[in-house]
């Protein structure tokens, strides 16, 4: 008996790939290690092994699958279109529920991601004390990291700082559009980021919107999309955190979030956690309803990007966009935000190489394989410099944190921001 | 168990802890190449990042007797770097280094973990081209494409690797190195060493530098498509091409199986009730290259093309050239197991090969798919079968063998750019004669008396 049922149910998917390796290419993680059990195309073929039997759910083997970013460049990038990130999703879900699943991340999640309360009470005191750490110096305004003699802990990281005053403090339940009539009603996703780290940048969004004739909903029943649960495996609590959002969001016909990798989550649990026909359903409803914020802006709202007004202290900058994974691979999303950026007045917009390519954070990576995600974010940084920009723009919280990482580790002269935080 | 404790220490002494693998789950991933059906673990793998690593690596297998299997991308279609005999995998992605990229002679100086993409993207910036183009140019490395002597489409006008290596920085199996070769483009001094690593498929040693020959890069280059509803016709068409004096850079057919699977996976909008589309790329300078395109149309027309679509833009150019590359997904993706074969035939008997083919194909009702390089006779029939139906399997085997023996009529060879390597070890004797195949196993010894590199492969 097969110990790896949610890889049993997907071995049709294994068929796809004929191992050509032209993957290797485009795997941030091949290109960082230039090793082949750290491609697309290795950890098709360990996965391969676990359904016929010849790998076990070793720790081994999880570190070769949890290494995988999930940017799907390899999916792309691939002739026969192999479902790697399918796989290797399934592949963590069996290595999981075999206790290849490490304690901090398990405690953490279930006490904190399903009990909303208790984290916004653990980051509320978590900022006081973040306070006492020293900001990073530069343009970097949002970073902080720990005294030189404790950086040990962290590895020298570049913290996010903390919000003093959450989300849930700045933004009411309802915000009515500044204008006469509501033009939309639409019902906000925060995620964490947006909620207890940069609460600003989400209580921005919501004003934006609220601008452009926006009746904003800002549900307080809702949690976490369940990203990081459901990339880690545990798609027991990825269905408990669905269902709870679903059930939030069930009087509203759009719901939008201003991060990437949420909307591209909430947009998926149809695929990755649907187990019954009922939940079928209902995440195939609840799927349709989700936009991300360049969707609503040039769909629903049929944004000019010329109304867009630059906030004075960007005007005349020079900026490049960062394509998240969940945005671009994910969402399809490319022309969108660009057309924005080069749309708006008093910006220079300079596309920089490879704009696409993973930036390294890829979720709760980053935090068990800080190396390698420095290795990949070296790449973005280049790419960064070649571009020149001042400012790098991007969609994705998570991309945030790892950009002012990297930019801090290079020493790059660049502001790292979220899109919408360009405009007034 | 040939690698003990001691050697292990020891390689680990050689390129550092950082750059040896021995976890079983490591070694799983050095099993395979891009072929579909050998597999084999290696007992370790190591990634030297200098020559001198390389040869003490070498070196020591000499002495301690175990099997070194060179390995680059992994790429390759022969099994070549599928270390049958267990052993050692000598990885060399991390010896990536462009050394040396001189313009004015056109000559670059490369290691051999450089990816070919990498290669051409860096000349591209100075307007200068490595012309062999391999499918797999995104993954293949320059060792394994010299180790492989690799063709592509453009074969037809610039020819294969062999045809761009001036010469060699070689380890020899007994770890020794040597230098071959110049960065001059003639050279007569004694027997041509350089030409005989080319394409020796890691049995003779190892890659450790390659000096090769670029041309500038052609100016201007267009694509056109010529749909056909007979695919032998189609096969035809290069000649009369090449008889009014143009010599495509590329010209590849595709059959009708392969073009409707195509449109299932990418819809491109080409003619799925065609049986055969031609796909030609004319470069050069831009006013002879526009003038080519109209000639080739005409000539086209003339020989039966139902209609000829002129690729207007790059864009459109590179929608068809996608098209071709994803041939081989379409293929692969459609059978448990592809006999993707390599049967390259003189030029002016490519209708006779296909229609062989085709009549193969309804005798046994198997599939027979046709997709290759028409303009320079190498065809890739491509035998959809299951390697777990010994039935079916056995048959396609047949098949398979009945193609060998007819292009080998038609005064071929059994392979044109994929190598002998695991895959073709049977057949190899169908095609050399015994004394000729007695010289191969002679210098080999040479120069490996141990049988230390790549053993397994090319002969059994």
């Amino acid at each position: 008996m097969l110990a790896a049922p949610e890889l049993a149910k997907r071995r049709d998917l294994t068929r796809a790939c004929m191992k050509c390796g032209f993957c290797s290419y485009f795997c941030p993680t091949y290109q960082a290690e230039l090793q082949e059990g750290l491609g697309a195309r290795g950890r098709q073929m360990l996965v391969r092994n676990v359904i016929q039997g010849q790998q076990q759910l070793t720790h081994q083997l999880a570190d070769r699958l949890n290494t995988c970013t999930l940017c799907r460049a390899c999916v792309v990038n691939c002739p026969a279109k192999a479902p790697t990130d399918q796989l290797v999703l399934a592949a963590r879900a069996d290595l999981a529920n075999a206790g290849q699943y490490p304690l901090g991340k398990r405690v953490v999640f279930r006490l904190f991601l399903k009990h909303r309360r208790l984290l916004g009470l653990g980051l509320k005191w978590a900022a006081w004390w973040q306070r006492l750490l020293p900001a990073t110096a530069g343009r970097q305004g949002k970073a902080r990291h720990l005294p030189h003699f404790l950086e040990g802990l962290t590895q020298g990281r570049q913290l996010p700082q903390l919000a003093s005053r959450q989300l849930r403090q700045l933004v009411p339940p309802l915000s009515r559009p500044s204008g006469a009539l509501a033009r939309l009603r639409v019902g906000f996703f925060s995620g964490c980021s947006q909620e207890f780290l940069d609460a600003e940048s989400g209580a921005h969004l919501v004003d934006l919107l609220g601008r452009q004739g926006c009746e904003v909903h800002f549900p307080r029943a809702q949690g976490c999309c369940g990203s990081p649960v459901v990339t880690s495996g545990d798609l027991e609590l990825g269905r408990a955190l669905a269902d709870q959002n679903v059930a939030a969001f069930r009087d509203f016909d759009l719901v939008f979030s201003g991060c990437a990798s949420c909307s591209s989550m909430l947009k998926e649990y149809l695929p990755c956690l649907a187990n019954t026909p009922e939940r079928r359903q209902r995440y195939a409803q609840f799927q349709a309803k989700i936009r991300n914020v360049s969707e609503l802006l040039f769909g629903e709202l049929r944004l000019d990007p010329a109304q867009l007004k630059v906030k004075p202290e960007y005007r005349g900058k020079r900026v490049t966009w960062h394509d998240p994974c969940h945005l671009v691979r994910y969402q399809d999303i490319r022309a969108e935000p660009r057309r924005l950026l080069r749309g708006a007045a008093g910006l220079e917009y300079i596309e920089m190489p490879h704009a696409d390519r993973c930036c390294g954070m890829a979720g709760t990576l980053t935090l068990y394989y800080y190396d390698l995600a420095k290795k990949i974010g070296d790449v973005k940084a280049r790419a960064i410099q070649t571009s020149g920009a001042d400012i790098v723009v991007t969609e994705c919280p998570g991309c945030i944190v790892q950009l002012t990482d990297t930019a801090v580790r290079h020493g790059l002269d660049v502001q790292v921001l979220h899109l919408l935080d360009l405009f007034e | 168990m040939t690698l003990d404790r001691a050697i292990l220490r020891r390689l680990s002494e050689i390129v550092g802890p950082a750059n040896l693998l021995t976890e079983a789950e490591d070694l799983a991933a050095y099993a395979y190449d891009a072929t579909s059906r050998w597999a084999q673990r290696p007992e370790a793998v190591v990634f030297p990042t200098t020559t001198d690593q390389v040869a003490a690596i070498v070196r020591l297998a000499h002495e301690r007797r175990f099997p070194v299997t060179p390995r680059g991308g992994g790429t390759n279609v022969s099994g070549g770097s599928v270390p049958i005999q267990g052993g050692l995998v000598l990885g060399l992605a991390r010896m990536n280094r462009i050394l040396e990229l001189h313009a004015e002679n056109l000559v670059a100086v490369v290691e051999p973990g450089v990816v070919l993409m990498n290669l051409n993207l860096a000349l591209a910036q100075q307007g200068l081209l490595f012309p062999p183009d391999p499918q797999s140019a995104v993954g293949a490395t320059l060792g394994g494409v010299v180790a492989e002597n690799a063709g592509g489409p453009a074969g037809l006008k610039y020819g294969v690797t062999k045809h761009y290596v001036l010469g060699l920085e070689w380890v020899l199996p007994d770890g020794e190195v040597v230098h071959l070769g110049a960065t001059t483009t003639k050279n007569r001094t004694g027997y041509d060493l350089t030409q005989l690593f080319v394409g020796s498929e890691g049995t003779l040693g190892v890659m450790t530098k390659a000096i090769l020959r670029l041309i500038p890069k052609p100016p201007a280059a267009r694509t056109l498509a010529a749909v056909f509803d007979e695919v032998a016709e189609a096969g035809a068409v290069v000649s009369k091409v090449l008889a009014a004096g143009i010599l495509p850079a590329k010209a590849e057919l595709l059959d009708r199986w392969v073009i409707q699977r195509i449109e299932e996976m990418m819809p491109l909008g080409l003619p799925t009730d065609a049986d055969a589309l031609l796909l030609f790329e004319l470069d050069g300078a831009p006013e002879a290259v526009d003038r080519e395109v109209e000639r080739v149309t005409a000539i086209c027309r003339a020989s039966g093309a139902r209609n000829v679509l002129v690729a207007r833009n790059a864009d459109e150019a590179l929608r068809y050239w996608t098209a071709r590359k994803a041939g081989f997904a379409a293929v692969f993706g459609k059978a448990r197991t592809t006999l993707a074969e390599d049967v390259t035939v003189p030029r002016s008997q490519i209708p006779n090969l296909i229609r062989k083919c085709k009549e193969l194909e309804r005798a046994s009702g198997i599939t027979i798919v046709i997709i290759g390089h028409a303009g320079d006779g190498n065809l890739h029939p491509s035998i959809l079968t299951d390697a777990e139906d010994p039935e079916h399997f056995q048959r396609a085997q047949e098949l398979m063998h009945a193609i060998f023996n007819h292009a080998l009529a038609l005064g071929g060879v059994i392979s044109g750019e994929h190598g002998v390597g695991l895959e073709k070890r049977p057949f190899l004797a169908l095609a050399v004669s015994p004394r000729v195949l007695q010289v191969m196993k002679d210098l080999k010894r040479l120069l490996d008396p141990h049988g230390i590199m790549n053993p397994g492969k090319i002969w059994e």
